[in-house]
């Protein structure tokens, strides 16, 4: 990396999170460095490849918040963009160092996910307005809008942080704390960046906080949860997030600008409980179907059983309702 | 041809230039004409979250392969700007992500309108949109391998040539990629079809145009695509463009070169 030529672009502003080295030393993909083989000896814990199968589908949401962000005066902040593309990149290869580790347990997440016809059709619909309704609502805003942008992903770096310290707490498998010191290290970065911006924006404006006190609790949390299936955001809040570290969060993002006020972790867990975390059928053939598919690509695999994968077996249907932000909240 | 996307990602890397020798620019600078294009084509690189916005909208944004090969493509053109933005560096023109802003600022209300008229397209006409995003996204990589290889052609200026024809490879990549779902998408559907030929006959433009000032066009396409050779080119272009299924006898861009003027 050494030696590269740099332009004198200006983003040299002293102590400011450089954003052209972070794109410059952008982490790429793990998997080679990820010891597969050993599950084989020594499998993750089942509920573990689950909630990893969500992490994926987590951070691999990146397009679906950069449609809803970009609509608005946020693609106008060349700064703000740049971070953003090397944030999504580095993402969607945390994204895939997961895939690899699920794969490894018999489990293809690559499948599309399944959601009740009823949600599929509301998130559908929601889909096809928020970026009409965001582009308007924002571009009235103007770019005060930013400022939410930036806390939101604050937000959830804080959250999916404590996600994965709670989870390497829970399943010390070495191969699987090597994973997760990297992705935590990736992330950091992120954390850099977002934080200050966010503090900064939402210092300086009250319309940015008045805008983000209104919008941040109608988002769901963490970002992407919207499109998850609703057993699999209660399962990652019944194993990763307990009410005490639900309390924690809360009180950091209290610590934002104008945010005293927000419980949005407490809330976002308390309403995902409420569902419970059993699959449902269509979940349960969902995950059984993403067993047997990724058993058919990889002869060797290290497979657990699919029922073992699920945790539970599927028996009820759950009532749905309908998240009408999809992909955390944009304006 | 299938492209395959975990091959594409895997293989996905910022174009390289540090061992290039830019210190020659300071001997032996490029001429005015020639560093008007390459800002030009640094700002369109830079440009490129734009047109990823513009794409997100529609319903490709659930498809995974589609997903990933967007979040690469963005980021490499985001390195093709970085690499040009340092060539222009060596000549003491200095582009920063301040001046970046500004030129988005001055879009004004069409691009605030844009994402809303094509998220409406989008999504009235459902997952036919998809392959007009993709044969758009085609024919602006198509322009983007000719201009750099072009203009590496024509400057004759060895490291500049060396860093242009490998942006130009990189670029030769997303064409295999929206060539390979434009090709699909559009055999699948005669809707598709239709659409496809009513959007590029009726709104498709020099890429750039939108973003960039008329006058930067005219300047651009004039270097790159004006005269016996640049024409030739542009009807290469054209030519891959007409044997998509049902685009036959488009010519889009020499239309587009005939409309601002720009000689054979």
């Amino acid at each position: 990396m050494t030696g590269e030529h740099t332009t004198s672009v200006g983003d040299s502003v002293p102590d400011r999170f450089d954003v052209r080295e972070f794109a410059r030393t952008a982490v790429g993909s793990y998997r080679s460095e990820i010891d597969l083989e050993a599950f084989a000896a020594r499998p993750l814990e089942p509920a573990t490849v689950r909630v990893l199968a969500t992490m994926r589908e987590l951070e691999r949401s990146t397009m679906t918040y950069l449609r809803n962000v970009l609509v608005t005066p946020t693609h106008k902040d060349a700064r703000v963009t740049a971070f953003l593309t090397t944030w999504a990149f580095e993402k969607f290869w945390i994204a895939d160092s997961f895939e690899a580790i699920a794969r490894a347990h018999g489990l293809d997440v690559t499948e599309p996910l399944p959601l009740s016809r009823f949600r599929g059709l509301a998130l559908e619909l929601a889909e096809r307005a928020t970026p009409i309704v965001e582009s308007f609502r924002a571009n009235s805003i103007g770019p005060d809008v930013i400022g939410l942008h930036m806390a939101s992903v604050t937000i959830d770096e804080w959250i999916t942080e404590s996600a994965y310290t709670k989870l390497a707490e829970i399943d010390p498998h070495p191969v699987l704390l090597a994973v997760l010191d990297h992705v935590q290290e990736v992330k950091k970065r992120h954390r850099l960046f977002v934080e200050v911006d966010a503090v900064n924006r939402l210092e300086s404006s009250p319309r940015a906080r008045s805008l983000s006190r209104r919008s941040l609790p109608r988002a769901a949390w963490p970002i992407g949860a919207a499109s998850l299936p609703k057993s699999e955001t209660a399962f990652f809040y019944e194993t990763l997030i307990d009410d005490a570290l639900a309390v924690r969060i809360d009180e950091k993002v209290q610590g934002l600008p104008g945010l005293e006020k927000l419980r949005l972790v407490r809330t976002a867990r308390a309403k995902a409980l409420r569902g419970g975390s059993t699959p449902t059928a269509t979940t349960g053939r969902w995950l059984g179907r993403a067993a047997a598919t990724a058993k058919n690509a990889l002869p060797h695999s290290t497979s657990t059983s699919p029922s073992n994968t699920t945790a539970k077996t599927p028996t009820t249907t759950t009532t749905t309702t309908t998240d009408s932000l999809k992909g955390g909240p944009t304006g | 041809m299938a492209f395959d996307i975990d091959k594409y990602t895997e293989t996905s890397t910022k174009v390289a230039w540090q061992d290039l020798d830019f210190s020659d620019f300071r001997e032996n600078p490029l001429p005015e004409g020639t560093l008007r294009s390459l800002r030009y084509m640094c700002d369109i690189e830079y440009h490129t979250v734009c047109y990823l916005r513009d794409m997100l909208v529609t319903p490709s944004h659930k498809d995974e392969d589609v997903t990933a090969f967007m979040t690469m493509w963005n980021r490499e053109e985001f390195w093709h700007g970085e690499a040009l933005a340092a060539v222009l560096a060596e000549h003491d023109i200095i582009v920063d992500f301040d001046e970046l802003k500004a030129t988005r600022l001055k879009l004004g209300w069409k691009d605030r309108l844009d994402p809303v008229k094509q998220s409406l397209l989008g999504n009235i006409v459902g997952s036919g949109f998809i392959a007009v995003h993709m044969v758009w996204g085609a024919v602006n990589e198509w322009s983007a391998v000719a201009a750099y290889n072009r203009l590496a052609d024509m400057e004759g200026h060895p490291v500049l040539a060396e860093l242009l024809r490998r942006i130009a490879k990189q670029e030769a990549r997303h064409v295999a990629f929206y060539a390979t779902q434009a090709r699909e998408r559009l055999g699948k559907s005669k809707k598709a079809q239709v659409l496809a030929r009513f959007a590029l006959k009726n709104f498709w433009g020099p890429v750039g145009s939108g973003v960039m000032s008329d006058d930067e066009v005219k300047h651009v396409m004039g270097q790159l695509m004006g005269g016996p050779e640049g024409r030739r080119e542009a009807a290469k272009i054209d030519a891959h463009v007409a044997r998509m299924p049902g685009l036959d006898g488009l010519t889009i861009v020499q239309d587009a070169l005939d409309k601002r003027g720009i000689a054979a």
